[in-house]
């Protein structure tokens, strides 16, 4: 058990998707405890990238390798885990979208990346997606955060216009709305009443656990 | 000579070409424009409306590099500013689009307004550098469904020199012509005289949007002309190879001019290349050496199809190399924290680094005026030239001996060459916008702009 939840640290450490993939449908296969092979395999690989990403030593491409192994041994694992039975928890849930009209979703996935090498269950609804959409989403999976990028200047106006929409659904309070993109700033989130602004994925996670903390939420 | 190089060899320029094939004919661009889809479905591409992958065939895309224009002129409101295409020296774009602006006042950083895009235009009138004014930084007091417009009118109005503009959905496209037959006088001088082109950058990899691309498809009926300018970033839209993005753009603005040319055939293009490379920390865009070199290889492959080329990242001693390769135009000046806030004194002083760079570029010139073995003869070992008629020409004369107008040699090379720069700089912003505007639009036209305006914002803006 020890070398093969090595294997699954080792797998998610260095980014090894179909190793995570296989390691995780073993895990099924043989039954094996769902938390300790999180916990002890696959969660301590993705802790690890976060590490060596911070100590300078993993580039952002080290880093979204170790993000996808670990999201896609999640996958296989994720319909187990929603079992209170498995005793695993995250950290808490995020969507992210990148607003209607806007097609630039690199930096969302970046921040996607970081969040889910710290612990968090991401849902990420893609890029261009209609405001009905990211509303329906956010009333169907809960979320305690959920993230609103927008790359271009004519398209900042629509995470202005989600926030509206959750006022008017009586939504807004259950949800703390972040926002980002190049031409996104603080000025821009007070301005129209997000939660919090980020203008890198590091400090993204940053604002995330302060936003979470702060409502004594899981971070 | 002139100081020439070159980056690609025949045969990779070739190769570049050959694996842009590869790409259009068996891999397929993301079209998302019905009208576009429709148009390249009738021209014989292979399209799937479904997924929206489009296919173009080496004889489709020969056919409309045919009818892509291989000369025009990117006309002014000021005539003595137009601008040919191809150029006999290079020119600069204003960059944009901005969300701040560099108070000139309190020098901190604030939101930009439409005023500050009417003021950077003013600006960059006097630059000798500038050729062509985007539209600077964003009128964020505007509507946000119409600001691109705003930013349009308000920079129309600050500048006499060529403009690009871009506009975000086919709605605003009419308003944009109307802006400019207020100017013009009618529709004919519009089509004719192109006094503003449209910036539109496909999105990398390998994707057409399709609200900008509808709004340009609207504009090409009056033959305005199209910067088709890919953004990629290394690492992050485009492989972590130079020459892989190098194709991938090739790709993308091939791709782009197909579609606009069957659109419109024969309406004018440029072939843009703006690349960025990832911060590997970050993610972030950072333009830095690579996009020197895939700019350099964009502009090789603008040469090979005979198209007119603009590249992004001047103002800077590294871009030098940029100058050897002469491309049309040169964007990238005016703007800092990677292209986000607008700095008019940071304009000013990027003006004279182009103004550098383009002597360095310009090579040693021999020739009769140049050979002065006379002069050396003349005053023997041991004499001296200031006092050498020669000398006295040669010191008016930019082309051999670059003296700046607006910042003294002695602000080179000391300690606070940069700081001492850029409180001339700010002087120098100052008196430009303490003085009369410069080619002013008629009050009659200038009410008439904001009136389209007005009308624009009735129309389209949700909360106007």
């Amino acid at each position: 058990m020890k070398e093969l939840l090595n294997k699954m640290r080792v797998s998610v450490l260095e980014g090894e998707e179909e190793d995570a993939v296989a390691l995780a449908k073993q895990a099924l296969a043989e039954k094996l405890d769902l938390k300790t092979v999180m916990d002890e395999g696959f969660v301590l690989g993705i802790r690890e990238a976060g590490q060596l990403y911070a100590e300078g030593e993993y580039y952002l491409p080290d880093l979204v390798c170790s993000a996808d192994a670990m999201k896609s041994a999640l996958a296989i694992l994720d319909e187990a885990l929603k079992k209170p039975a498995s005793g695993f928890t995250s950290k808490g849930k995020i969507v992210m979208t990148t607003v209607q009209g806007d097609v630039h979703d690199i930096g969302k996935i970046i921040v996607g990346a970081m969040l889910t090498a710290v612990g968090y269950e991401i849902y990420d609804l893609g890029s261009d997606v209609p405001n009905v959409v990211v509303l329906e989403a956010i009333y169907k999976i809960k979320p305690d955060v959920v993230g609103l990028s927008a790359l271009l200047t004519t398209t900042m106006v629509e995470q202005k216009n989600i926030i509206e929409d959750l006022k008017v659904a009586g939504t807004r309070n259950g949800v703390k709305v972040i926002v980002g993109g190049a031409p996104v700033t603080h000025e821009w989130a007070n301005k129209i009443g997000a939660d919090g602004y980020s203008d890198d994925a590091i400090s993204a996670v940053e604002l995330v656990n302060r936003l979470l903390l702060r409502e004594g939420m899981k971070a | 000579m002139k100081l020439r190089t070159q980056v690609l060899s025949q045969e990779e320029v070739e190769l570049v070409h050959k694996r842009t094939l590869e790409l259009l004919e068996h891999v397929g661009v993301c079209i998302k424009s019905e009208r576009a889809l429709k148009v390249l479905a009738e021209s014989g591409a292979e399209v799937d409306f479904n997924t929206q992958i489009v296919k173009i065939s080496e004889t489709l895309l020969w056919k409309c590099l045919n009818t892509a224009p291989k000369s025009y002129v990117l006309g002014a409101r000021n005539p003595k500013f137009d601008f040919p295409m191809p150029a006999t020296k290079v020119g600069h774009i204003l960059d944009g689009i901005t969300t701040g602006i560099i108070d000139i006042e309190t020098g901190e950083r604030r939101p930009s307004t439409k005023e500050d895009v009417f003021q950077t235009g003013r600006v960059f009138q006097q630059m000798d550098m500038g050729a062509v004014a985007w539209s600077g930084c964003s009128a964020l007091d505007m509507p946000p469904e119409t600001h691109s417009l705003h930013e349009f009118a308000a920079i129309l109005q600050g500048t006499s020199k060529h403009i690009q503009f871009e506009l975000r959905h086919g709605g605003e496209s009419k308003y944009a012509i109307e802006i400019l037959k207020a100017v013009l006088g009618s529709e004919e001088e519009v089509i004719n005289r192109k006094i503003a082109s449209v910036l539109y950058c496909p999105i990398s990899p390998l994707t057409h949007d399709d609200s900008m691309l509808d709004a340009y498809l609207e504009l090409a009926e009056y033959d305005v002309p199209v910067n088709i300018y890919p953004c990629p970033i290394v690492g992050l839209t485009s492989p972590a190879s130079l020459f892989s993005t190098v194709c991938l753009i090739n790709a993308e603005v091939l791709s782009g001019l197909v579609i606009y040319q069957l659109v419109k055939p024969g309406l004018p293009l440029m072939y843009g290349s703006c690349s960025g490379t990832a911060d590997p920390r970050t993610g972030d865009y950072v333009d830095k050496e690579e996009s020197v070199l895939i700019s350099m290889a964009s502009r090789e492959m603008a040469k090979f199809y005979h198209l007119p080329s603009v590249l992004s990242g001047g103002g800077s001693s590294e871009t030098v190399p940029q100058y050897m390769i002469e491309p049309e135009l040169i964007d990238g000046i005016g703007t800092m924290d990677d292209g986000m806030t607008t700095d008019l004194a940071g304009l000013v002083m990027q003006n004279e680094f182009c103004n550098r760079n383009i002597r360095i570029a310009q090579g040693i010139r021999v020739d009769e005026e140049t050979d002065l073995i006379a002069d050396i003869i003349k005053q023997g070992p041991g004499g001296g030239f200031l006092g050498s008629k020669s000398t006295r020409k040669m010191f008016r004369d930019n082309s051999e001996i670059y003296i700046s107008k607006h910042f003294p040699d002695c602000f080179r090379h000391t300690a606070n060459e940069h700081a001492d720069m850029r409180l001339h700089a700010i002087e120098i912003v100052k008196s430009i916008l303490d003085g009369p505007v410069e080619d002013e639009l008629p009050q009659s036209v200038q009410l008439r702009i904001d009136e389209i305006c007005k009308n624009a914002d009735r129309a389209l803006g949700k909360k106007a």
